[in-house]
């Protein structure tokens, strides 16, 4: 895994930032909640996290509630904007219509699928790639290297 | 808007003009389902001279609203073999409405070998043959009646697989830059009019004006707040036009519900390469006209859509959207936004639905006519369609049929149409719609997310969990009552969110027809049109057993989730119990 900071490169990075990098979870927000740690992560305001920040998943599961569901290492952790489509609008946190899509909505207490230790992989998408990519690459990140 | 204008091949052209009569006051899916319903035998075949096509805008089309230009079209669907209306985009359903028609109605069955092209404009009707435009797909076809009619007539017409009266054709509508990329697509609805002899219609309304409202003042502060409303939400003011539709192939594969290698799995390692991102990203990148943004109407302030090139900078087609990149690209195995748009192109240009098309590709290569991931197969194949070959006629007749031909059981389809791109073993709900509808496996039946403002349909309490069945039942009612007022659906995002929004779409339609809709009214509107539509399917032979999912989505785990479809056949049953 190679670290990066401040610029990728050759990297193209709005498809890396896509695919998935590692960040590490400090100290002060480690078993924090999703909320505070895109907060930290990104240096967003409440009024930010609110107005631009309208799907997240933790390990392929919608979260509804980010102040009070957990981070913990080895999750995955999903950032979008507004959907469009019904199926957009129903993924959106505390959708209206969330029932139609209970089966994949995070209970409240995500589970880990990856045992390593410290670090979060984080996905940007669409607006909140384009308004936070860079705050990202100021933060730095490890990369998975792939098999060459 | 005061006259349905009337058609009929009995076997030579009839024209006739008359009043709406009991189809006054009504625009879009209200007024195709109620012709439909009262006027078409349902158990007449789709091709046969009973069955009849009607095209009709919406009930603010024509006038100065925004996103007011969505054109309906109506019929028995040769694929379903039930009620269908199909709507798109384009410039034809505002120039249809300024030259005052309520609907269009092509009735009747041509001598063999006839082919016509109608032209509409302030002076009349005129039907002239059409046989210079036989054979030819719709970007020739455009062409070739631009030559004739210019530059400010817009038109509709069919490629060749309406032509040769397939099961997947669709009917296309030119766009503000006169491609025919807008596209009636669902149901087979092109073979119908294939069926009626007419190739294209030309609509030229020179010296007529923008409709006018009952209250101009109230209807110009309504409009303002409505392209405010718009402007400002986050999905219709950012997100789309910034993206596309396709901005949602990222989070739906996330969610594990993106149909890959036909339904297979829910997740497709290509994704990045061919997300709205990446494409929004590639089409910057490459420039040229439009590239990134663009309306596909004049009047539409929200701009989801763009322009692809290639990479000598040569226009390829419109860009594709969400569900064409899903259906010809994970679905096929495929992550190459060059052939995907390729195969839109071909779409467009023979006349075909994307999702039927995408779907029925996929199926033929489970059958093993293709390896998932082979682009240059695919688009063969699809080659083979607009060739009218044995296997492309096949094709062509949607994955229903292709599935039957070669054996393949996992087919994704209700009341013979394919699924769009959505997973119901991920997202339940998506599923209580697709098996449902009396459209057959449709996303945008149940679209309307306006629900909780509206309050149509029973109000939906947020704070109480209610069941995805009621949920469907109330989406669906929503959706058929705004399928009829023309507006494109992506307003129902700022329209949930943003009840200033709502108010002003309720006050353009009050201020411009001088009525005052209440909530209750567009309940009952919804429910009319969907109770006319399940009695004419009921007619047609449709019973409980058709409103299911194939079998396979209770059996086969769907990953990463491992998620089966878990509802209910008596839960599927109480959805149009009212």
């Amino acid at each position: 895994m190679k670290y990066s900071t401040g610029n990728c490169g050759d990297l193209p990075i709005g498809l890396t930032l896509q695919q998935g990098v590692w960040v590490e979870i400090p100290d002060t927000v480690t078993a924090s909640t999703v909320s505070g740690f895109i907060s930290h992560l990104l240096n967003v305001t409440p009024q930010e996290f609110t107005e631009k920040i309208k799907t997240i998943m933790v390990n392929n599961q919608v979260v509804d509630a980010p102040e009070s569901t957990p981070v913990r290492s080895g999750d995955t952790l999903i950032l979008s904007g507004a959907m469009p489509g019904l199926v957009g609008a129903m993924l959106r946190c505390d959708s209206p219509i969330g029932v139609m899509r209970a089966s994949i909505t995070a209970s409240g207490a995500a589970i880990s699928t990856n045992s390593e230790s410290g670090r979060v992989r984080i996905k940007l998408f669409n607006t909140v790639l384009r308004d936070y990519g860079e705050q990202l690459l100021k933060y730095g990140f490890y990369l998975e290297e792939t098999a060459s | 808007m005061d006259k349905v204008l009337r058609i009929n091949f009995k076997p030579d052209p009839e024209v006739t003009t008359e009043a709406p009569g009991d189809y006054a006051g009504l625009g879009g899916r209200a007024l195709t389902s109620k012709l439909i319903s009262t006027e078409v035998p349902p158990l007449c075949h789709p091709l046969g001279p009973e069955n009849k096509l009607v095209i009709a805008p919406g009930l603010l089309s024509g006038s100065a609203a925004a996103m007011s230009g969505r054109l309906s079209v109506g019929c028995k669907s040769p694929l379903t073999g039930g009620i269908k209306e199909s709507n798109a985009g384009g410039q034809p359903a505002q120039v249809l409405a300024r030259l005052g028609y309520n609907a269009i109605v092509l009735e009747g069955k041509p001598a063999a070998g006839k082919w016509y092209t109608v032209v509409i404009n302030k002076d009349g009707v005129k039907i002239v043959p059409a046989d210079e435009l036989k054979g030819l797909g719709n970007y020739d076809t455009v062409d070739k009646l631009r030559a004739n009619y210019g530059d400010k007539a817009s038109y509709i017409s069919i490629g060749q697989a309406g032509e040769m009266k397939l099961g997947a054709a669709s009917i296309a509508c030119t766009d503000v830059e006169l491609r025919p990329t807008r596209h009636c697509g669902r149901g087979g609805i092109g073979a119908v009019m294939g069926a009626k002899g007419v190739k294209a219609i030309v609509l030229d309304d020179s010296g007529c004006k923008t409709r006018q409202p009952k209250d101009p003042d109230k209807f110009k502060a309504a409009n303002k707040i409505f392209v405010k409303g718009l402007a400002s939400h986050g999905v219709t003011g950012q997100g789309l036009p910034a993206y596309g539709t396709n901005i949602l192939a990222n989070i739906i594969n996330e969610s594990g519900g993106y149909p890959t290698n036909n339904f297979q799995t829910g997740r497709f390692k290509g994704t990045q390469k061919i997300s709205g991102e990446t494409q929004a990203e590639l089409e910057e990148s490459r420039g040229g006209k439009g590239s990134a943004s663009l309306p596909c109407h004049r009047g539409c302030v929200i701009n989801c859509s763009g322009t692809f090139y290639d990479k000598d900078g040569k226009y390829v087609t419109k860009q594709p959207e969400y569900e064409t990149v899903w259906a010809h690209g994970a679905n096929c195995g495929i992550d190459d936004l060059d052939a995907i748009a390729q195969m839109d192109r071909m779409d467009d240009d023979f006349g075909l639905d994307t999702i039927e098309m995408g779907a029925t590709l996929a199926v033929a290569m489970e059958a093993g006519l293709a390896d998932f991931g082979d682009a240059k197969a695919a688009i063969k194949l699809l080659q083979e369609v607009g060739d009218g070959t044995p296997l492309g006629r096949i094709l062509g007749s949607g994955a229903a049929v292709t599935g039957k031909t070669f054996g393949v059981e996992r087919v994704p389809v209700v009341k013979g149409q394919a699924m769009p791109a959505y997973d119901p073993r991920a997202i339940q709900g998506i599923g209580v719609t697709y098996a449902t509808t009396t459209m057959g496996a449709d996303h945008t039946a149940g679209y309307a997310i306006a629900t909780n403002i509206l309050k149509v349909g029973g109000f939906v309490d947020p704070l109480k969990p209610q069941g995805q069945i009621e949920l469907s039942r109330n989406l669906q009612i929503a959706t058929a009552a705004i399928d009829s007022t023309g507006m494109c659906l992506f307003i129902a995002f700022a329209i949930l969110d943003q009840p200033e929004t709502f108010q002003a779409l309720l006050d353009l339609l009050n201020s411009f027809h001088g009525i005052s809709l209440t909530g209750d009214d567009v309940t009952a509107l919804g429910k009319d049109i969907l109770t006319r539509e399940r009695e004419f399917n009921q007619a047609a032979g449709f019973t409980k057993s058709h409103d299911r999912l194939p079998m396979y989505f209770q059996r086969e785990k769907l990953a990463p989730h491992n998620a089966l479809f878990e509802v209910t056949d008596k839960e599927l049953d109480e959805v149009f119990n009212w």
